[in-house]
């Protein structure tokens, strides 16, 4: 019977027998191009893996920051609502039915049954003419339990001035002049906007002349008692002041990192001066001038002919080796992500332009048996790319003082255009470091 | 003879792989440049192709050794690997080519008229004239002992297209061996 005319079975079987029999022997040719893989690995790989590892832990901690800075939205409701049904602190407030001495109100009181809820709990729905939220039995928490509570308790020892009656928190301390100082309120005044009270938001005040004052709720710079506080209270930290408009020069200098494909990475520099300018608190927009030296070694389909004829006799390079001096010309633009008065972490993206200066090639023949084949080639301000690089990029920024900074970028650069008279597709990536000379 | 596949014999040359040392890591080459051949030109085109497959997954072995429990059979690992890059080689061939009709393919005059006498490279070139998609199927399938709900999770398919380009490759290659014993006849009649 004919192989063709076996059955499914018995076909199958033959072909399995094939593949386990046939034999191929090793091949030096084989390992000659593996072997150079793995020099061109040994060279690149670890600093790829080593950028592209930072780049990636940059971008985490960017992410570990942003959650950790944002408060969720039932935190705050659940701080809220303690503050309201145990009465956390309250100042005299003359402008509106805050929760005043005279009235009662659910001050700081720690409360007789140590249930954690002072006696007057209830007016919060007096105020809003619904139930506190989280004020039924089952939210009740004993003092002992309550942090906040506790923290009130420790405050208060530590004044050396209780409560004399227990029944409000509200104490002046004879013989301190706290005026002109600034406390938490957390409330001022009717303010129908707020859900859970009815009262005004939390802010922060002055002292005035004759205002009853708990020193625990005075404004102590740098008071980890009182910024646990102002955040309980919902108060928003005071956020760092805006720089408006302005600008800064940056000097920026770094490693490059230029290749096509994943192993043909070639180490250069990338040195420039940028100018950046800040629009309100988070934009900025860069714009600048770098050199970047960049080599890179192609192969195979990676690359074209830099000009026509050059392949003489019609022989292909194996490699060609490409050094190149570009001007590369950015515009970028920065959103910043986390934003403090000493640290900003941002992302960035944008366009560049490459301005062509040289481009050196060195191409490689092996075993060839010419001897006179054309070896090195060189173009000078041949070729220009107009925004052909999508550029991106993450870092972080540490002020040194009112004038300078430091920042370091890893970044990133995609071409969009074929590059260079040899047509690749080069890829950069790289870390910048950059000074900061801010003028505004 | 030594079999240095399952041998703890092995164990050496795959340290030494591990410290990058060119020596051992030809020794590997060289031991196992058969095994892997038999598989990758399966999968593959042609032998330039193979070459290719072969080497990105010797490149493979190379910088993942540290994660291979050397416990495990080696082999087997190996073979995944192989498998593996075989395929997205297919993948990318599958991108940039047409499903190839039967009778666009050219088939060697080399083959001989009785089907006991085609050799085992030559059964292994009629794979390498299917295409792609038939050839990954059939590869897998025959040759590699996956099931049809494998081989579509592998490649991406349902496992009705898995099937039917099963079918369909046994099909092509009973074709291209009736064509073989035509071309054959005629040359024999001459």
């Amino acid at each position: 019977m004919n192989l063709f005319e076996l059955p499914d079975k018995d076909f199958d079987s033959r072909f399995r027998t094939a593949a386990d029999s046939a034999g191929y022997t090793f091949s030096e040719e084989g390992w000659e191009g593996l072997e150079k893989k793995l020099n061109r690995w040994e060279r690149f790989g670890p600093a790829f893996r080593r950028i592209s590892g930072g780049l990636i832990i940059v971008l985490m901690g960017m992410v570990v920051f942003l959650i950790i800075k944002s408060p969720g939205a039932g935190e705050t409701e659940n701080s809220f609502n303690q503050i309201v049904q145990h009465g956390i602190i309250d100042i005299p407030d003359q402008d509106g039915p805050g929760l005043s001495p005279d009235q009662d109100g659910p001050g700081l009181s720690p409360d007789k049954d140590g249930s954690g809820l002072s006696p007057d709990e209830d007016r919060t729905s007096e105020w809003t003419g619904q139930p506190a939220p989280g004020s039924n039995e089952n939210n009740r928490i004993s003092a002992a339990e309550n942090p906040v509570l506790k923290q009130n308790k420790q405050d208060q020892a530590a004044t050396g001035k209780l409560n004399p009656d227990n029944t409000h928190s509200k104490y002046d301390i004879p013989g301190k002049n706290f005026e002109g100082r600034y406390i938490f309120s957390p409330h001022k005044q009717n303010y129908p906007g707020n859900r859970l009270t009815g009262l005004g938001p939390p802010e922060v005040r002055k002292v005035e002349p004759g205002n009853l004052v708990e020193p625990g709720n005075l404004v102590e710079p740098g008071d980890l008692m009182t910024e646990h506080k102002s955040r309980m209270l919902g108060i928003i930290p005071k956020k760092p002041e805006s720089p408006g408009f302005g600008y800064s020069l940056n000097l920026m200098l770094g490693p490059d990192f230029s290749g096509v494909g994943a192993n043909t990475y070639g180490t250069g520099t990338f040195a420039g001066l940028g100018l950046e300018l800040y629009f309100g608190n988070r934009f900025s927009l860069i714009a600048g001038v770098s050199y970047a030296r960049k080599k890179y070694a192609v192969q195979d389909d990676e690359y074209s002919a830099p000009s026509p004829g050059i392949w003489t006799y019609g022989q292909v390079p194996d490699q060609v080796d490409i050094a190149c001096h570009v001007l590369d010309i950015p515009i970028n633009i920065y959103y910043s992500i986390f934003l403090s008065r000493k640290n900003r972490f941002f992302a960035g993206a944008g366009l560049s332009t490459y301005l062509m200066l040289t481009e050196e090639y060195h191409f490689e023949y092996e075993d060839s048996y010419y001897t006179d084949l054309i070896r090195e080639y060189t173009l000078k301000n041949e070729n220009q790319h107009y925004f052909g690089i999508v550029n991106l990029s993450a870092g972080y920024t540490r002020n040194i003082n009112d004038k300078w900074a430091w920042q370091v970028e890893p970044y990133l650069k995609l071409p969009i255009q074929d590059i260079a008279a040899a047509k690749v597709r080069l890829n950069s990536f790289g870390a910048l470091i950059s000074l900061k000379y801010r003028f505004r | 003879m030594v079999d240095i596949f399952e041998n703890k014999d092995l164990n050496p040359i795959l340290n030494g792989c591990l410290k990058n040392d060119r020596k051992s890591q030809k020794l590997l080459y060289k031991h196992f440049f058969g095994y892997a051949m038999s598989i990758c030109i399966r999968y593959t085109e042609n032998r330039a192709d193979a070459l290719e497959v072969l080497n990105d997954s010797f490149m493979k072995v190379f910088t993942n050794l540290k994660n291979f429990n050397q416990e495990r059979s080696f082999k087997s690992w190996f073979r995944r690997i192989l498998i593996n890059t075989s395929i997205d080689h297919l993948k990318k061939e599958m991108k940039h080519q047409y499903l190839e009709r039967i009778e666009e393919h050219e088939i060697g005059h080399h083959h001989s008229f009785a089907d006991q006498n085609i050799g085992h490279e030559e059964l292994i070139s009629l794979v390498q004239g299917l295409s792609p998609a038939y050839r990954s199927v059939f590869n897998l399938y025959v040759i590699d002992g996956y099931n049809h709900q494998e081989i579509a999770e592998i490649l991406g398919i349902s496992e009705g297209t898995s099937k039917s380009n099963l079918s369909k490759a046994r099909m092509n290659l009973r074709e291209m061996l009736k064509k073989i014993e035509r071309n054959e006849f005629i040359r024999i009649a001459r």
